[in-house]
């Protein structure tokens, strides 16, 4: 039995890339690793998969359980040599030693030869992922171009180690065959601090598995699969091929819980990779899952999830004819397809967006074109301008043409994140150049201002204009919006200004909100307590007003509802229409039914209105001093 | 850029509007004029209209109403064509914006010193508003700029085509509504747009399309209609209009000559 070792590549006399150069090949360090890891590692899964059976994708935050604990500590403990140079010794010592696996199956598994300097006809999936650096991919509508982005795992992890545990057809039998392999990107070093050894660098990159005379192979076969099930990994059914990398003591940066992470991971999936993920694919697409500790973390359903739903709703209408083809004009060329979603929305609040949306770039409310490629992978959320009203949104998705997908591939940076026309040169720059300009054009629109609304009321102070609006606001959630037109009353009454104060010394009535009796009988002054607003009432919605009645003695207080309209106060309603009506009064404890009601003065009075759904409600109570107490009977 | 036309100051008007009404067609004619002592011109807000695009103006009307018979009475439809083809010619010709077409006085200037004898002979005896322009929806012409300038779609080709959806009684409900509904182009080319498709189950156009606009203004309350597009705007009228022809022509059924509570 072989008996996995760690072996560190020397400097080769041609030299070779040191570790370093190849963690920094992202270019930048990642806004959001665990985001650039989702989207690379999912890439490297659906390029994998299997024709005719959906690709499963799961990601899994797990620790080393105790009793697989002393295998880690013996298997992968380096020997003393490159000790210190190999964080993964610290790592398998600790108790609780986090993993974060990617695990896929229904995809093919990393095949081919396992030397780099061996000719490969058929496949090379192996070469390209373990050994080489910076290969270009061929994969037929594949996702990425070269495999600089798998940088971001050996960053991910603390200590710069990850493994692969792979399960692929071998080449001649076809039979699957297993394969286990642990890499680790340190940095770059040379022995000759020590006397044990002769002197000499060493590149900071390492291997794990059987080691040969000046290379690493994978512990294949039986013997793989033992030292995996050794170490707990998730094993293989019997004819499952596929891959399971495992990056060790990941670094979770801001998520203090496995659980929070998780959730986090598989929003940021519902984010990147939606379009792969959407069920009118068939079996062409990813299925894939989140489970932390053993709890599973369901992905959010794209078509449901607001506000991706709306990319979702753009990108079903590609091939419709409400979507439109972007094209070049010199020289002449589709470049791609592009649709748009458009909605009114009450807006979010400002931190409601999730942190997954907001490292996708669409913080809130979308206002954001989705661009993709033939994989229908996420390449970016492009930002557009933000239309003149929080409550109007869009969502665009662009898809490049298929003829194009190369020329957009090359001009994306390791991370597959942009699309860059400055690394191109010549017609290749312009396409590129060209389809930023055309949805900027698509999306001139929206920065022009709206029409001019036209205005439904003019007796509303310029100071009341914020009450007014956020009546629609309200009106937007329970359908109702009821205060509009009473404050406006109120606001004719007062004089100036919104707000009514109720001062029962107030003695000419200015302060008076509500229409009050003027017959010669007498006055009763009623003020507004508190404005008509919106509240529940077992399950219904109601509106409620609070009113002082002012007055000595019993007063009769009429309720006059009505409907407002873009008219002004409803007198003859549609056909059919409803209106509202008094649900009861409420005095002190005491509910009292009917449209009329009589107190004792002084006196506060609430007033319980059903409204009509969709409409505006304006509420006046007209109050008479009752001089003949025989009229209290009434009500 | 806007064109200025001659405004009829109020008095002279209702002078010349007692004096015409004494008289027949035949001898309006006589009475036309390109100017007027009374008239005046807006001191700023376009260039001044010509005389001759005044000449030529009403050389087209007057062989519009040629065809629908005039100066002889004519009959109902022709008179109905006249005005659809009237509305067209003077919102497409004039080069009046909004603003322009809003003021009174232009349109008795039309009525009273360019065409007394075509207004006369299409309302004949006319009460004043008819002529005078104090209320422009009741206007002889102006009323049909503003029908045009209402259900115009804003493109070029076929832009008159909503012009005959609705009827005169019916289009002056949406004129009594002028300053909501009415106010909205928007709306009221969606509501030309929809119209007919509408199943009115037998119910008369116009109580259909009182209840519509009832309905409309409930919503106006509470919805921006200008801030809908198309598709958006188009479903939220027709659910209205379809449930306005429901009910009514439920009612209708179910109620038969009697006639049901609200």
């Amino acid at each position: 039995m072989t008996t996995p070792r760690w072996w560190s590549q020397p400097f080769p006399p041609t030299g070779a890339i040191a570790s370093e150069g190849i963690r920094n090949q992202l270019g930048r360090p990642p806004v959001d690793p665990l985001t650039v890891f989702v989207r690379e590692t999912a890439q490297n899964s659906w390029d994998a998969r299997l024709p005719g059976v959906e690709t499963a994708y799961r990601l899994e935050l797990t620790t080393v359980a105790p009793t697989h604990r002393p295998t880690w500590e013996r298997l992968l403990t380096p020997p003393a040599g490159a000790q210190e140079h190999l964080g993964v010794g610290r790592a398998v010592r600790t108790p609780n030693l986090r993993l974060l696996s990617v695990v896929d199956r229904g995809t093919k598994g990393l095949g081919g030869p396992t030397r780099a300097d061996q000719l490969a006809v058929g496949r090379r999936d192996w070469i390209s992922f373990v050994l080489n650096v910076g290969e270009k991919r061929d994969t037929e509508m594949g996702g990425g171009t070269y495999g600089y982005g798998k940088a971001v795992l050996y960053r991910l992890s603390r200590v710069g180690t990850i493994l692969v545990y792979t399960r692929t057809p071998e080449d001649h039998s076809g039979r699957l065959s297993s394969r286990l392999i642990g890499i680790a990107l340190g940095s770059s070093f040379d022995s000759s601090a020590r006397v044990d050894t002769d002197s000499r660098p060493f590149t900071g990159r390492h291997w794990w598995g059987d080691v040969r005379e000046d290379h690493v192979e994978p512990v294949v076969g039986s013997e793989a699969d033992d030292v995996a099930r050794a170490l707990g990994l998730t094993p293989f059914g019997p004819d499952e091929s596929g891959t399971t990398l495992v990056v060790i003591d990941p670094d979770l940066e801001e998520f203090e819980t496995p659980d929070e992470a998780a959730q986090h991971l598989a929003e940021t999936i519902a984010w990147h990779l939606w379009p792969i993920m959407l069920p009118e694919r068939g079996a062409e697409r990813l299925v894939p899952s989140v489970v932390a500790s053993g709890r599973s973390f369901p992905v959010p359903d794209p078509a449901r999830l607001y506000p991706l739903r709306m990319f979702v709703n753009a990108y079903r209408r590609l091939p419709t004819d409400s979507a439109t083809t972007l094209e070049s004009g010199n020289p002449r060329k589709r470049l791609g397809r592009f649709a748009l979603e458009k909605a009114v929305v009450v807006p979010m609040a400002p931190d409601a967006a999730s942190e997954a949306a907001s490292y996708a770039g669409v913080e809130g409310d979308p206002h954001h074109v989705c661009l993709m490629r033939s994989p229908e992978l996420v390449v970016r959320y492009y930002e557009g301008p933000t239309t003149s009203s929080v409550h109007s949104v869009y969502a665009g998705v662009f898809r490049a043409d298929d003829e194009l997908d190369s020329v957009y591939a090359r001009s994306e940076p390791p991370t597959h994140d942009n699309w860059v026309h400055e690394q191109l040169t010549g017609h290749e720059r312009t396409f590129v150049k060209v389809t930023f300009t055309r949805l900027r054009e698509q999306l001139a629109v929206f920065r022009a201002p709206v029409q001019q609304a036209v205005s439904t009321t003019s007796r509303a102070t310029l100071g009341a204009a914020s009450n007014y609006l956020g009546g629609l606001v309200a009106a937007a959630f329970a359908g109702v919006a009821g205060d509009g037109t009473a404050r406006a009353t109120a606001s004719r009454g007062a004089g100036s200004g919104t707000t009514t104060t109720a001062s029962p010394g107030n003695a000419d009535g200015q302060g008076s909100s509500t229409r009050s009796a003027s017959n010669a009988s007498g006055r009763a002054r009623v003020t507004v307590l508190s404005e008509p607003h919106i509240e529940e009432s077992d399950g219904g919605i109601v509106l409620v007003a609070r009113y002082g009645v002012a007055a000595e003695g019993p007063v009769r207080l009429d309720a006059r509802l009505s409907v407002v309209t873009w008219e002004g106060r409803e007198d003859d309603p549609p056909a059919g229409a409803a209106r509202p009506r008094v649900l009861h009064w409420l005095v002190g404890r005491t509910r009292i039914a009917g449209d009329v009601c009589t107190v004792e003065g002084p006196a506060e009075v609430d007033l319980l209105v059903v409204p009509v759904p969709d409409t505006a409600t304006e509420m006046d109570i007209v109050a008479t001093p009752v001089m003949d107490l025989s009229d209290a009977g009434a009500a | 850029m806007s064109v200025l036309y001659p405004r009829l100051l109020g008095d002279a008007a209702r002078g010349l509007h007692q004096k015409y009404l004494q008289l027949s067609v035949a001898e309006l004619s006589g009475r036309h004029e390109l100017r007027h002592p009374s008239a005046v011109f807006a001191a700023t807000g376009g260039r001044r209209v010509t005389l001759d695009e005044l000449d030529r103006l009403r050389g087209d009307v007057l062989e519009v109403a040629m065809r629908a018979g005039f100066p002889g009475e004519g009959r109902r439809q022709e008179r109905v064509t006249f005005d659809l083809e009237i509305a067209q010619l003077l919102h497409e010709r004039c080069g009046l914006v909004a603003g322009e077409a809003a003021v009174r006085p232009i349109w008795a200037f039309l009525a009273l010193v360019l065409l007394p004898d075509v207004s006369y002979w299409r309302y004949p005896r006319p009460p004043g508003d008819r002529v005078l322009g104090t209320d422009i929806t009741r206007h002889v012409w102006g009323r049909l700029w503003w029908r045009a300038h209402l259900l115009a779609v804003p493109q070029q080709y076929r832009r008159y085509r909503l012009l005959d959806t609705f009827g005169e009684a019916a289009f002056d409900q949406i004129f009594a509504r002028r300053k909501s509904i009415g106010g909205s182009r928007t709306l009221v080319r969606m509501l030309a747009e929809v119209w007919p498709s509408i199943d009115r189950g037998g119910v008369a156009e116009r109580d259909v399309l009182i209840d519509v606009l009832k309905r409309l203004s409930r919503l106006g309350a509470v919805i921006d209609f200008e801030s809908l597009d198309f598709d958006q705007l188009q479903r939220q009228v027709q659910d209205v209009a379809a449930e306005s022809a429901a009910l009514l022509s439920a009612r209708a059924l179910g109620a038969g000559p009697r006639h049901a509570e609200a």
